[in-house]
């Protein structure tokens, strides 16, 4: 027997985003280009669809922006974190498209290389002196990279630290893009209704971010000392309910405690390998605690993936005290099986 | 390491959103006027032509 290799671990979910997400941008092109046409019909159609795809890249960029922390801050948004990089890649393949058009159309036929002439010449269209199209470019060239290290390969061979830290460039590229719409379309088109709307999506995208970085220092404050064992109090047994984590910060580090089969309980990393998830935002399913943004899964006893995946998170010491619950402020390395306290026949615990 | 991460994110907002906010702000006070555009006439104005 063997396991042949998926390049992409399709399923009915990743499905049914994918066709949703291009028959969106779809629509949304087409809407684009025939109001165009109604509306400006002097435009010719490679320049409608130039700002078609630009338009539509850059509220993509928006949208995908906004998941990480709208899912932070409401977990209803959680379905949409899923499949998130095939928008981060959707989104780089319409720069790329806007980025041919603008090139083919400006910027081909002088004696000038055409990358040079996006980076020094304003192609007699814009009066500014501000070299709008290099902020574009410079965009394009992060969203290349990380289109291009967004599969799981990369992210498995450069670690994900490594990866999360290339992939942070997004927010550059999203100051870069500002700064192209800004001193390039709402040079000449004066509407305030663009202003309007290039502002709101930069008060929306800052707004939830800056809402969320505020919910996760709330999570941050520790509120109890460690004793002189170097345990700390977490939360009283009662908080617990079976199968469902209960999340805490020990020593700076969030930890996610579990209370399974009955009588057991069990802390571990709060933070998945895979993409630093949070994983006391997740469940048990079939004994194991489960990542609610890709389903990765590990073991409360030992934090170890189950077979045949070898993610390994660490592991910590479980004390309880006259009903409450004690973490030890010394992680075990990942993967260090851990033997969990054992709650008191008849102590008051939490439903599900 | 957790905790370097998620302090990197919000120092990294808490400057980018006030720089961008920044860079829109000037872009806006910084268009300029084109009074060519504002002399142009309208299309659906007839052009007076004079005859060579």
């Amino acid at each position: 027997m063997s396991v042949s290799y998926q390049a992409v671990g399709w399923n009915l979910f990743k499905k049914r985003y994918d066709r949703i997400l291009g028959a969106g941008i779809a629509g949304f092109l087409l809407a684009f280009v025939l109001a165009g046409l109604a509306v400006k019909p002097e435009m010719s159609i490679e320049i409608l669809l130039m700002r078609g795809v630009g338009v539509a890249a850059f509220m993509l960029l928006h949208l995908t922006l906004a998941i990480g922390p709208l899912a932070r801050l409401d977990t209803r948004f959680l379905p949409l974190l899923y499949n998130r990089r095939h928008m981060g890649v959707s989104l780089f393949l319409l720069a790329l498209a806007h980025a041919l058009i603008a090139i083919l159309t400006y910027h081909v036929g002088s004696d000038v290389n055409p990358i040079l002439s996006v980076l020094t010449v304003d192609a007699g269209i814009r009066p500014t002196a501000i070299p709008f199209q290099a902020f574009g470019f410079l965009a394009f060239l992060i969203l290349f990279v990380m289109a291009a290290t967004s599969h799981d390969f990369w992210l498995s061979n450069l670690t994900a630290p490594v990866w999360k830290t290339l992939h942070m460039m997004v927010y550059g590229a999203y100051g870069l893009l500002v700064a192209h719409v800004v001193f390039g379309a709402l040079q000449t088109e004066r509407s305030s209704v663009y202003v309007a709307l290039v502002g709101g999506g930069l008060v929306f995208i800052a707004g939830i971010h800056l809402a969320a970085a505020a919910q996760g220092r709330d999570l941050d404050r520790e509120k109890n000392e460690p004793d002189l064992e170097g345990f700390v109090k977490v939360c009283r047994v009662a908080d617990l309910q079976e199968d469902i984590p209960f999340g805490a910060t020990v020593a700076g580090e969030r930890v996610a405690v579990l209370l399974y089969e009955g009588d057991k309980v069990s802390c571990v990393s709060g933070v998945c390998q895979h993409q630093n998830g949070p994983l006391a935002e997740g469940r048990l399913v079939d004994g194991c605690l489960t990542c609610p943004w890709h389903g990765y899964q590990y073991r409360p006893q030992d934090g170890r993936s189950p077979e045949p995946f070898h993610e390994r998170i660490p592991t910590f010491a479980v004390r309880i005290e006259a009903g409450d619950v004690w973490v030890s402020t010394s992680p075990c390395s990942a993967g260090t099986p851990v033997p969990p306290a054992i709650t008191n026949p008849g102590m008051e615990k939490g439903s599900p | 390491m957790q905790r370097y991460h998620r302090i990197r994110h919000r120092v990294l907002w808490l400057l980018l959103a006030p720089l961008l906010v920044a860079i829109l702000l000037y872009g806006i006070w910084s268009r300029p006027q084109w009074p060519m555009m504002d002399e142009l006439p309208d299309p659906e104005t007839p052009v007076e032509t004079v005859a060579p």
